[in-house]
Formats: structure tokens, C-alpha cells, sequence
């Protein structure tokens, strides 16, 4: 059975393509949400093969919560939207998933097909993560879990992200997040102007660094406003000196 | 040029801000040319005194070759003097510039009105500094029948000037004119274009079409029901070029035509409460003067929360005036935030059509939400 999930803020677009779901044997429909920062949750507390993803939602529409998946581990997402001159160009560029509002059933059943196909193969998945990142741009809010939910948080806020096997530590002042992301996604999302690597596992915000000491071997010390210590290999020494314009 | 464009006839469509446009342009041409072109202008009368005075130091010459040639030129020195004052004090005077150089007549004839006092000034002035000069160096620069040739030769040079300065003027006006209309034309363009934009609201549109299909597979009624708000709603934008204004009654069936629609689509989401005086029903307003309003109510209030939420619609008569509001909860004003299209749009055809007497005001309102406030005075029949 292929699990899927339906946002969209519009009871009657979900009633219709929970309808229309339901005739098919091989589809089941494990979720259903109004808003983007629902999905999420029902994204982070459950795995699903499809998302049928309005693209104009409260709070988080559809783009800016593709923007922060984590394109290994997300579901192929169908996204379902009625009119978006930028994104729809987007979509026909990169001939991914997508159905306008309103689709009649020929159109859903191609769709649905493609789902199929997709889901079969074991090619990689289609870059719809990437290419709402390519729409939204760099994210300025990163979403992150707490004990109650999900949160959004500014990306501006964080000071320095630390990878630990599958995780990454997000450390706000006062705060720590674990997201199940890699470092290299969660930069390329953030921004690789704005966040620097400081060596394999850890970056900075740029903005948050007050102070670097040199130690042995080309290796520094960067002291953090918030006091802070890290250490940053003499391998990213180079690249973060051109960063911050020495 | 500029008395024609206010009353140029402009597209009936385009009506009120179209208008008000023109007036703008209208202003700004008079109001540059406060601005006086100094430089070109002393230019030119520089050239044209010097092109005089060789004439005549070539003609005195040639027709007399015994006088030597210092004579005649000392001559025109002196009267070169007297034209400086007299242009100082003109361009001071700045009469040249205002408006309307068209037509020329009562221009040139402001202009001549001047020559006398303009050649008995010159010739004392003249006749005063060839005194001084013979009292000191003894040298007489007088000859016979210099009175009348001094005259006719400042009246010359006077005319000459006038219709040099003229021509420069009009050439320089009617190239601001033209960069003007231009600048109109775009503004003109632009304001269609976005009226266009508005009136095709395609999210609006493809989102309750998608709504109609999803009901088809539920509910056929209701179905139905959406699709002829839909079509009602779709004919009166059309249709809302023909008449400048309608009864408050009529504009108010459009909103809840609007709003029946949405509430279908936000189905749960939103509560809807409509307060309209009866006194205020027969009341003229501009046609589709509110939707944009309502649907701003909408975009903040409803279609960017999660929760439910309430929007209100009243209309008061109070003192000569039609008091309507606009409020949605769910939403507040950015500190900072700027007005978008819609309201700028409402607000300009309020200016063209009432002046400073209609007002218009977005505030957060005390409890939780905005407010859109419009007061329209009563026309005398109402």
C-alpha cells in the first residue's frame, strides 16, 4: 500500500482528493492537515510514501515546507496548486509532480501513475526538495522540533549548528534543537554565505563570531559572542578568511 | 499645450485616477517652469547683441573710412552697457516664463508695451556715459541723426530678441509636454494594467473553480450554488467599467457573493457578521469600491490563519455622512507595513472623486484584528 498524506488548507480540495484517493485499492490515506506546520509534524512523527502539498497555505506554505526537508529521507511530494505563475514555471521546467487546480480525473490518474512509477524505481528521487529551495531561496526561518511541536525559528537566531551521526545540534542562545538532517543540507539551506563550516562536523553563523586565536599547526580558536568555544581546522581556515573579507 | 491635456477626453474605462493623473502632469509642467533657463537664454542675447553691434561697426566704417576705427567701437562699448541693465532687469522680472506663451499675441504685445521706456532709458543711459567720457578723456563719440538711429536700432534688436526668445521657449516647453504625456501615457498603461490584474484575481478564481469540483463529487446543489455566485460575481466586474456608482445596496450584494464563495472554501474557518443601516442602502458609492477591502479582509484574516475567524462589514449614516467599516480578525498591522495596490487604488479614486472630504483609514483595532474605515460625504439629493 502506498501511505499518503494531504495538505491543503481548503476543506473542499481535501474532501475531493480524499475522494478520489479512496477509490484506489493501492492508496491509503494515513493523514490529512490544513496548514504546513501540521504537515510537518505529521512529516516528523510518521513516514509516508506521497504528500499531496497545497503550494498557498497559512504559515508555511507548501514550497517553504519542501524547503526544509531532508531531500534523502523525503516523501514524494505532489504538489497541488491553483495559481502560482513562478512556481508553475518551476514545475514545467523540472516536469516533477504537480496538478492545477482544478484537475479533472484523466489528470489525476496520470499523476497517480506517476506516483507509482516512481515509488517502484529505485532511481533516485526527483529533486522537488532542491527545487523548492531553487523557489524559496535561502530559508531565513529553519523549522525545528521541541517537546511540544514543531517551532519555527530565524535562522538568524542560531549560532552554530554541530553534526553528530545522523543529527545535527542547532544551538540558539540558551537553546539546543536536533534535527535529523545532515550538516551539508541544513547549510546548503541556510546558506553557505551565511553559515561556515569550521571543520567536518561543525559550523558558525558568520555573524555570531567575536574572537579567533591562532593554536598550533594553523589551527584557531573562535570564540563565539555568546562565549562560546570552538575550534576551526587550518582545512576551512581559508575559505571562512575569505568569507569575512581578509 | 497644457490647457489641452487637462481637458483632454481620456478613456471612459479609465475614468477617475486617469483624470487625476492628467491634472498632476498638468501641475508639474507649470511648476518647472518656475525654473528659468538662464544660461541658454544670456547666450543667445550675447550672440545677438554681438552680431548688432559688428553690423554696425562694419556699416560706420565702410560708410565713413576717414572716421578712425576706435570711434565707432567705443561707440557700441558704451551702448552694449545700457542692454546689459536693461537685461538684468528683465530677467528679473521673469515675465518671459509664465504661463501660457500661447498664444503670442497678448505675449509679444506685453513685451512691445515696453520698447519705449526701453529706448529713452537707453538713449539717457548712452548719452549720459558718452558725457562722462568726453569730460574725461575729451573724446566726442556724437554724430548726426544719432537719436532716431539708436532708436530704430534698439526697436530692431528688441524684436529680434523676442522672437528669438519665443521660439527657444516653445521649443523648450513643447519637449517637456512631450516627455510629460509620455510619462502620463506609461502611468495611464500601468494603472489598466493592474486594474486588470485585479479584476482577473486568478487565485480567486481557480481555487473556487477547484472548490466547484470538489462539491460535484458530493454535493451537486451546492455545487451549483458556488457556480452562479461565481458567474453573478464575474459579470458585475465586467460590467463595472459602465457606471461610476452604485446604491451601497448593490455593492453589498457582490460582497456576499464574494463572501458566500469563501465561505465555502474556508468552510469552518470563518464567521461573517454584516451590520448595514437601512438608511444606508440607497446611499451611491463608487462601484467596487469595497471588494478589494473585503478581500484584503479575507487574504490577512482568513486565508493566512489556521484558526476561526471573524470578519464584519457595517454601514452608518451619521451628520451628512456614510460611515462604512471593514474589519477582520486575525491578523495586525506590521509596525512599518506599507499600503498595497488595493488600498492605494481605493484611496486615489476617493481623492479624484470627493477631494480631502472622503477619508480612509487601516488600523489595528483594539481587539485583536484591522480595520478598514472609509467615510464618504452625502451628495446633496441623498
Amino acid at each position: 500500500m502506498i501511505q499518503a498524506f494531504i495538505v491543503d488548507d481548503e476543506a473542499p480540495a481535501r474532501e475531493k482528493l480524499r475522494l478520489w484517493l479512496n477509490d484506489q485499492p493501492d492508496f491509503n490515506i494515513v493523514g490529512e492537515f490544513a496548514d504546513g506546520l501540521g504537515a510537518a509534524e505529521g512529516l516528523a512523527a510518521r513516514t509516508t510514501d506521497v504528500v499531496f502539498l497545497d503550494v498557498q497555505m497559512p504559515g508555511l506554505t507548501g514550497l517553504e515546507l519542501a524547503a526544509q526537508l531532508e531531500p534523502a529521507l523525503a516523501p514524494l511530494l505532489v504538489f497541488v496548486t491553483a495559481y502560482d505563475a513562478h512556481a508553475l514555471a518551476a514545475f514545467e521546467l523540472n516536469a516533477v509532480d504537480y496538478l492545477l487546480k482544478p484537475y479533472d480525473r484523466d489528470r489525476f490518474d496520470r499523476t497517480l501513475d506517476r506516483v507509482r512509477d516512481r515509488l517502484k524505481s529505485a532511481a533516485p528521487r526527483p529533486a522537488q526538495v532542491s527545487l523548492a529551495r531553487a523557489h524559496t531561496g535561502i530559508s531565513d526561518r529553519l523549522l525545528v522540533p521541541t517537546k511540544e511541536g514543531l517551532r519555527m525559528i530565524e535562522s538568524a537566531s542560531v549560532h552554530s549548528l554541530e553534526a553528530d551521526d545522523n543529527y545535527v545540534n542547532v544551538h540558539t542562545s540558551g537553546q539546543c534543537f536536533v534535527l535529523r538532517r545532515t550538516l551539508r543540507d541544513l547549510l546548503v539551506q541556510l546558506g553557505e554565505q551565511r553559515f561556515v563550516r569550521i571543520h567536518k562536523s561543525a559550523a558558525v553563523n558568520i555573524r555570531e563570531i567575536d574572537s579567533l586565536t591562532p593554536l598550533f599547526k594553523g589551527d584557531f580558536e573562535i570564540r563565539l559572542r555568546s562565549g562560546k568555544l570552538l575550534r576551526l581546522s587550518r582545512r576551512y581556515a581559508a575559505d571562512l578568511f575569505t568569507l569575512m573579507g581578509r | 499645450m497644457a490647457l489641452h491635456l487637462t481637458r483632454m477626453r481620456l478613456p471612459k474605462e479609465l475614468g477617475l485616477t486617469s483624470r487625476g493623473l492628467a491634472e498632476r502632469a498638468s501641475l508639474g509642467s507649470i511648476s518647472s517652469w518656475g525654473r528659468l533657463p538662464l544660461v541658454p537664454l544670456a547666450t543667445l542675447w550675447a550672440f545677438l547683441w554681438m552680431l548688432v553691434s559688428l553690423i554696425e561697426i562694419a556699416a560706420r566704417f565702410l560708410h565713413d573710412p576717414a572716421v578712425p576705427l576706435w570711434q565707432p567701437m567705443v561707440l557700441t562699448a558704451i551702448s552694449t552697457c545700457p542692454m546689459i541693465v536693461w537685461l538684468i532687469v528683465h530677467l528679473r522680472s521673469n515675465r518671459y516664463l509664465q504661463p501660457p506663451i500661447e498664444p503670442p499675441r497678448p505675449w509679444f504685445y506685453h513685451h512691445l508695451r515696453q520698447l519705449p521706456l526701453l529706448v529713452i532709458g537707453y538713449i539717457a543711459i548712452a548719452d549720459g556715459l558718452r558725457f562722462g567720457l568726453k569730460a574725461v578723456t575729451g573724446v566726442d563719440a556724437d554724430f548726426n541723426g544719432r537719436v532716431p538711429y539708436e532708436s530704430i536700432k534698439v526697436a530692431l534688436f528688441y524684436c529680434l530678441w523676442l522672437g528669438l526668445v519665443y521660439g527657444t521657449l516653445s521649443l523648450l516647453r513643447s519637449r517637456e509636454q512631450s516627455a510629460q504625456l509620455a510619462r502620463t501615457q506609461q502611468a495611464l498603461a500601468e494603472s489598466q494594467l493592474s486594474r486588470l490584474q485585479a479584476q482577473l484575481r486568478p487565485h480567486f478564481l481557480f481555487n473556487t473553480l477547484n472548490t466547484v469540483s470538489a462539491l460535484m463529487q458530493t454535493d451537486i446543489v451546492r455545487a451549483d450554488r458556488v457556480l452562479a455566485r461565481l458567474g453573478d460575481l464575474l459579470r458585475a466586474s465586467l460590467g463595472a467599467g459602465d457606471a461610476n456608482t452604485v446604491p451601497l445596496q448593490e455593492e453589498v450584494r457582490l460582497l456576499r457573493l464574494y463572501t458566500g464563495i469563501m465561505e465555502e472554501r474556508f468552510a469552518g474557518r470563518v464567521l461573517t457578521n454584516w451590520r448595514i443601516a437601512d438608511d444606508t442602502l440607497h446611499l451611491q458609492i463608487p462601484v467596487m469600491l469595497l471588494q478589494p477591502l473585503l478581500e484584503n479582509a479575507f487574504k490577512h484574516g482568513i486565508e493566512q490563519t489556521t484558526g476561526i475567524e471573524q470578519i464584519s462589514v457595517m454601514a452608518t449614516r451619521d451628520a451628512g455622512r456614510l460611515n462604512i467599516k471593514i474589519h477582520n480578525t486575525g491578523s495586525v498591522l506590521a509596525v512599518g507595513w506599507r499600503e498595497g495596490v488595493g488600498i492605494a487604488n481605493c484611496r486615489e479614486r476617493l481623492r479624484v472623486l470627493y477631494g480631502p472630504a472622503a477619508l480612509l483609514d487601516v488600523s489595528n483595532d483594539l481587539h485583536s484584528g484591522v480595520e478598514t474605515s472609509i467615510s464618504l460625504p452625502l451628495r446633496a439629493d441623498s
